[in-house]
């Protein structure tokens, strides 16, 4: 009972766990979204290799507990550490809605019958990934770390993949893709547009490490002024 | 705020720079000598009033009522029960205040303290759902504290119970040799004292007054200290055993008040987490009740600086007086609760009613108790 009592004493605090249990769950979110894409993009199989449902249901069962350590940390030991525990409060939220959208692909990896060939859109859709793929490890870095040139390269890079994303549901809806088949079209619109907003969660994310709290989400200042002075 | 956000690295959140944990403990033991330097020279001081102070606080609190409500307003003042405590245990231990009295104060002192979470929880008054479960959270200590001297005084005046069990367990304690390092305490304290109160030219008045200052400074920083030391790292209690079972939440609120030395912050520090509806009233009840029994080792503390037997005895009344109400309101817990529902429900109808309530039964009543009565 004494050396649990110490153990207990001693322990790391409410606001390091949760942190750490962010981190857990971007790594969650990270192994879901391979999962996902590969069962949808590689393979004719409708299963990914992990469950993705079950993986989910553990990343919201962690964002609650994240809440619950925040406010209990920030409750009992004061309001010093009220910053870091909102920007855990805020950024929490994107990692659990990442988990969501690598559900989604998942739920679309189920439906989609073969593996889906974008066609003549494959270069564009391989870019995005290519980028999505990166910046989870850069962003599960930047955390780590708190990297800030790397969490500016994230940040830097959000309007080319959203641009990317947005073209290719354009090119969907104008009926530009009518040499693929509907159902390729849908899944493909779909995947591109949750590609676009994985990357503008982990953007968030890695904002969180340059901006200051109310500007979690939002461009870096410089970038801003630096594009304001442009235009 | 800081300009630029940032999510704390491991550690870094609680070895935060200026924590230095050495400087804390020394200061610790400063101002628990500055606490016992002041008992000790409250006693000295009142003693140098003679016996005229002693007749005149006999008459203003003979009425078990008026030391009641005098030990509810002196409280809500000072915003600390052990101050109050300590003072009345300064009190008795210099002859200046009767036992009999002291006993009433030392329950009004308990319901006086419990205003100070019940303050807390008008934080959240302008979300209804979170206010009412915050405010429910909070009175529950003052119901308990309410409904045990409703059941307790009576039993007091008529048949001496609190008093006569403080004095068979202090005869016990000093059986055992208790009060053998009152002594040492003494040592220590006594010479400083004396000197103190030659250079205030032996005035009582100029003693008893650097007492309350010494002692008001003491106890707020020795609270303030042993919370920024203690409090981040008990939060993994509060974590892991308060939303358990009842009696670990009841020993762990007992555990932090000793730590922290005051139930005022034992109490506030549950609120949000009511509010928030992350704890529930029946969880934090036990812990209520618990934080009642820790805040009783101020006065004991307070008790050995004197050596006196019936200032030991007086601080053993105010742990039996809180330990009988436990045992008559853990079992009949759906009082104070079912009470603190109804008040926090009638809060939804109008925001004046907590302001209200806090004015009437910490306020407006003692202070007619008291104008009556003398």
């Amino acid at each position: 009972m004494f050396s649990k009592l110490k153990q207990l004493f001693l322990s790391e605090s409410l606001l390091d766990e949760a942190f750490k249990t962010t981190l857990v769950m971007l790594e969650f979110d990270h192994q879901m979204y391979q999962a996902s894409r590969t069962s949808l993009r590689e393979t004719d199989a409708a299963r990914p290799d992990i469950d993705v449902k079950e993986t989910d249901v553990k990343v919201n069962k962690y964002e609650r507990e994240v809440r619950r350590k925040v406010l209990t940390h920030l409750s009992v030991s004061g309001i010093q550490h009220l910053v870091p525990g909102l920007v855990l409060v805020s950024i929490v939220i994107d990692v659990e809605r990442i988990g969501d959208y690598t559900k989604n692909i998942s739920d679309l990896a189920g439906h989609h019958e073969s593996k889906l060939s974008a066609g003549d859109y494959e270069g564009k859709l391989q870019e995005i990934e290519q980028y999505v793929g990166t910046h989870f490890k850069k962003t599960i870095a930047v955390l780590k770390t708190q990297d800030k040139d790397t969490a500016r390269e994230v940040m830097s890079v959000e309007e080319v993949v959203g641009k990317s994303s947005d073209w290719i549901v354009n090119e969907m809806i104008t009926n530009h893709g009518s040499a693929m088949a509907s159902g390729d079209a849908v899944s493909l619109a779909l995947y591109a547009r949750y590609l676009k907003r994985i990357n503008a969660h982990l953007t968030n994310i890695a904002s969180a490490v340059v901006n200051p709290f109310p500007r979690i989400g939002f461009r870096d200042k410089k970038s801003e002024d630096a594009k304001n002075q442009q235009t | 705020m800081a300009e630029n956000s940032s999510i704390p690295l491991p550690s870094e959140a609680r070895y935060g720079p200026g924590n230095n944990v050495l400087l804390k403990v020394l200061a610790i033991v400063l101002f628990v000598y500055g606490f016992i330097l002041s008992i000790t020279l409250l006693g000295i001081g009142f003693k140098l009033f003679g016996t005229g102070l002693t007749s005149a606080l006999f008459k203003a609190t003979a009425n078990p009522l008026v030391a009641l409500a005098i030990g509810i307003l002196g409280t809500v003042l000072v915003q600390s029960s052990s101050t109050t405590t300590s003072l009345i245990v300064g009190m008795v231990g210099a002859g200046t205040l009767p036992f009999g009295s002291a006993v009433p104060m030392v329950m009004g002192a308990n319901v006086g303290t419990s205003i100070t979470n019940t303050l807390v929880s008008l934080a959240h008054i302008s979300r209804s759902d979170e206010f009412k479960r915050a405010f429910a959270g909070s009175t529950v200590h003052d119901f308990f504290n309410i409904c045990s001297v409703i059941v307790l005084l009576p039993l007091q005046v008529k048949f001496n119970i609190v008093g006569a069990s403080s004095h068979l367990v202090e005869a016990v304690f000093e059986g055992f040799g208790g009060l053998k390092f009152s002594s040492p305490l003494k040592l220590i304290t006594k010479p400083v004292a004396e000197a103190i109160a030659g250079g205030l030219g032996d005035n009582g008045y100029l003693v008893v007054v650097a007492a309350i200052v010494l002692l008001l400074l003491s106890l707020r920083y020795l609270v303030k200290t042993m919370k920024s030391l203690v409090l981040s790292r008990i939060e993994q209690f509060f974590q892991r055993y308060v939303f358990r079972t009842p009696a670990l939440g009841f020993i762990l609120g007992i555990f932090v008040t000793v730590l922290v030395q005051s139930s005022s912050i034992t109490t506030s520090v549950v609120v949000p987490l009511l509010g928030a509806g992350v704890l529930t009233l029946q969880q934090i009840y036990p812990y209520t009740l618990g934080a009642n029994i820790g805040t009783t080792i101020t006065a004991f503390l307070a008790s050995f600086a004197t050596g006196s037997v019936e200032a030991v005895a007086i601080a053993f009344a105010h742990l039996i007086f809180n330990c009988y109400g436990i045992i008559i309101f853990w079992p009949l817990k759906v009082i104070p609760i079912t009470l603190a529902k109804r008040l926090s429900e009638l809060t939804l109808k109008s925001k004046l009613i907590p302001a209200a309530y806090i004015l009437v039964v910490f306020v407006i009543i003692p202070g007619a108790i008291i104008w009556l009565g003398t």
